[in-house]
């Protein structure tokens, strides 16, 4: 096992949690964004369509 | 009946987000490939030995916070002279983006300082430097959060984001301009042949998760931005309605 394994599989599993938290931060912003984007369309069409 | 706008901006909407899905699950692919052969190839350093493999993750994420933040600087710049909310838009993408690259930045440092110099943190002026840079921006984004106004918001955060960016080169030319703990900046003409190849492709790597990263913020800003002004647009019908 290579020297200092701890620190180096700690420097490459924080790299990918940050990274991926935020690609998942950012695919629940946009759910969101499109959910209020949504609304507003169905707001401005008088609230449903036919 | 009819296709409104609105109705053909979320169809759009809908097939961009499974697109910037799929894109993503690939970059982040791409990401792993490029660690895993950089790893496979560095042999063990003189010094260092293979702590010296969290090069590969500390110095892509240096890099590209740095062109993160030329971004910022660029489109606030832009934004100062044409006013156009795109720029802005772009810019808060970029700082978002930067902030979180730089916070993943200083963690690394940290990690790589304890067994390297004892300790995980020091007054160092690249250490302290990029600090100051993190914190720069994260009174950015709580700018952005408490501004209502979305063109005073803009304004101030494109002043604050030019000002910020002043920080970078500073934080680059810091190893030069003082006498630091940290060594010199880590590129392809100065750490050994033997790592060149697996620097260069994180780096590359790196760019196109930040690429992603500031183009998936820009669009969902620019979803919110539509959302709010047809809104507002609703509202003024309902009231021209009530009016009439």
């Amino acid at each position: 096992m290579p020297d200092n394994m701890p620190f180096i599989v700690a420097a490459f599993g924080i790299t990918w949690v940050v990274l991926l938290s935020y690609a998942w931060h950012l695919h629940r912003v946009r759910a969101e964004a499109q959910r209020r984007l949504r609304e507003a369309t169905e707001a401005l069409n008088g609230g449903g369509r036919a | 009946m009819g296709v409104s706008t609105a109705d053909l901006t979320m169809a759009s909407a809908t097939q961009s987000r499974t697109r910037g899905a799929w894109a993503g699950i690939g970059i982040f692919v791409l990401l792993a490939l490029t660690q895993w052969i950089a790893i496979s190839i560095s042999v063990p350093d003189r010094d260092m030995g293979h702590l010296q493999k969290i090069m590969y993750v500390h110095v892509p994420a240096a890099w590209n916070m740095m062109i993160a933040y030329f971004v910022v600087a660029i489109f606030s710049l832009r934004y100062l002279w044409k006013g156009q909310e795109r720029d802005d838009l772009i810019a808060a993408a970029a700082a978002e983006s930067g902030a979180v690259l730089t916070g993943l930045l200083l963690v690394l440092g940290m990690i790589w300082a304890k067994p390297t110099w004892g300790i995980w943190w020091t007054w160092d002026a690249r250490l302290t430097s990029s600090a100051v840079l993190f914190f720069m921006y994260v009174g950015y984004l709580i700018l952005r959060a408490f501004v209502d106004d979305p063109d005073r918001r803009a304004q101030w955060s494109a002043a604050v984001g030019l000002l910020g960016a002043l920080n970078v080169p500073i934080v680059y030319m810091s190893v030069r301009w003082w006498r630091t703990l940290h060594q010199p900046q880590s590129s392809p003409s100065t750490v050994d042949p033997n790592y060149v190849i697996g620097l260069r492709i994180n780096a590359i790597a790196f760019l196109i998760v930040l690429i992603y990263f500031i183009r998936h913020r820009y669009e969902s800003a620019k979803m919110e931005r539509a959302a709010d002004q047809l809104h507002e647009r609703a509202a003024l019908a309902t009231r021209g309605g009530i009016n009439a």
